[in-house]
């Protein structure tokens, strides 16, 4: 996919296979995310919120064959405001319609695009709410902004998900127990260098 | 279920323990339910019962109590938020987990069942940016 990025940039038929992963990554970690959900209400349904939000950006998706990212990203967008569940639901679709502003009337994107997309998606997720909870999905968005960022600038940095800081940052999650004692459990291939976080 | 309307500021939820007894005012209860209801996700702020000239008012932080309305009935609560959500946000989804936020939160903190949260949407807001 990096090799493919470097090419062409993010066109929206790779924007929409990045789509279908993600779902299908959601889909075999969602009991995961379901564990750690312990804010605002500890009800542990975090991770099947976010997995029917996102199948419902995904429908809308999957139908199209546009090649602008950016009708891609409405699509999703708009698919994801529609099948919102729970409060993960409605932050993941606020980071939709973000990214899906942030890349307006583009076709495709470049690294750096793609990551001031990122980083405009957590701002949009993090302006919908008065006092923003540290340790949420918020600040994983954030964080992923800042590392596409820095990965974006310098080709080099891909692997900056493992740097101690941002796992470190990612760890103070309310439902996490400390690093240290968390096993690598986000069942992830390994993608040309890209790992998953792991939080 | 006989409603037994409680007047805000008199009657308070009271427990008797061992060593004397415990009593929450229904202002204390509002505080709780509004800054859970502030931290929610999507929620502007709280407004004031009530609108002034047909317009809601956004409430600043040391009142946010004013905007929720606390009535005992029997041994729960039914509490009403005044609020103003974010525009660009499915209202219905967010209405619903401020009602799990609110319950949740004032159920864990005086220990009283809470039987409604009733959600008052009084204005729309365009974020800032």
């Amino acid at each position: 996919m990096v090799a493919a990025l470097k090419a062409t940039g993010v066109d929206g038929q790779l924007f929409k296979r990045a789509l279908l992963g993600s779902l299908s990554w959601l889909a075999a970690n969602h009991e995961e995310v379901n564990r750690l959900n312990v804010f605002p209400v500890p009800d542990g349904d975090t991770g099947t919120n976010m997995l029917l939000t996102l199948q419902s950006a995904v429908e809308d998706v999957k139908e199209s064959n546009a090649a602008e990212v950016s009708k891609i990203a409405k699509l999703a967008s708009h698919g994801s405001l529609m099948g919102a569940r729970g409060n993960s639901g409605v932050i993941l679709s606020q980071i939709f319609r973000g990214f899906a502003r942030a890349v307006e009337g583009k076709g495709s994107l470049t690294p750096a695009e793609l990551a001031a997309g990122f980083e405009e998606a957590a701002n949009a997720a993090y302006r919908a709410v008065n006092k923003p909870t540290e340790g949420t999905i918020l600040t994983v968005a954030r964080e992923a902004g800042r590392a596409a960022a820095t990965a974006a600038s310098n080709p080099d940095a891909t692997n900056r998900w493992k740097s101690r800081s941002r796992r470190w940052r990612l760890s103070t999650s309310p439902g996490c127990r400390s690093w240290r004692r968390r096993r690598w459990r986000w069942r992830c291939p390994r993608v040309d260098g890209v790992t998953a976080p792991s939080f | 279920m006989s409603f037994l309307m409680a007047s805000k500021t008199t009657t308070a939820l009271i427990q008797s323990r061992q060593w004397g007894r415990i009593e929450v005012f229904p202002s204390a209860v509002a505080a709780i339910a509004g800054h859970a209801a502030t931290r929610c996700y999507g929620i502007s702020g709280m407004a004031a019962r009530g609108l002034r000239d047909g317009f809601a008012e956004l409430l600043r932080r040391e009142n946010v109590d004013k905007g929720v309305d606390v009535v005992q009935a029997d041994d729960a609560l039914v509490i009403d938020v005044y609020v103003i959500v974010q525009y660009g946000i499915r209202i219905s989804e967010v209405a619903h987990n401020l009602q799990e936020t609110v319950k949740f939160e004032v159920e864990r903190s005086v220990n009283v069942p809470v039987l409604k949260v009733n959600v008052n949407v009084q204005g729309v807001r365009e974020e800032r940016i």
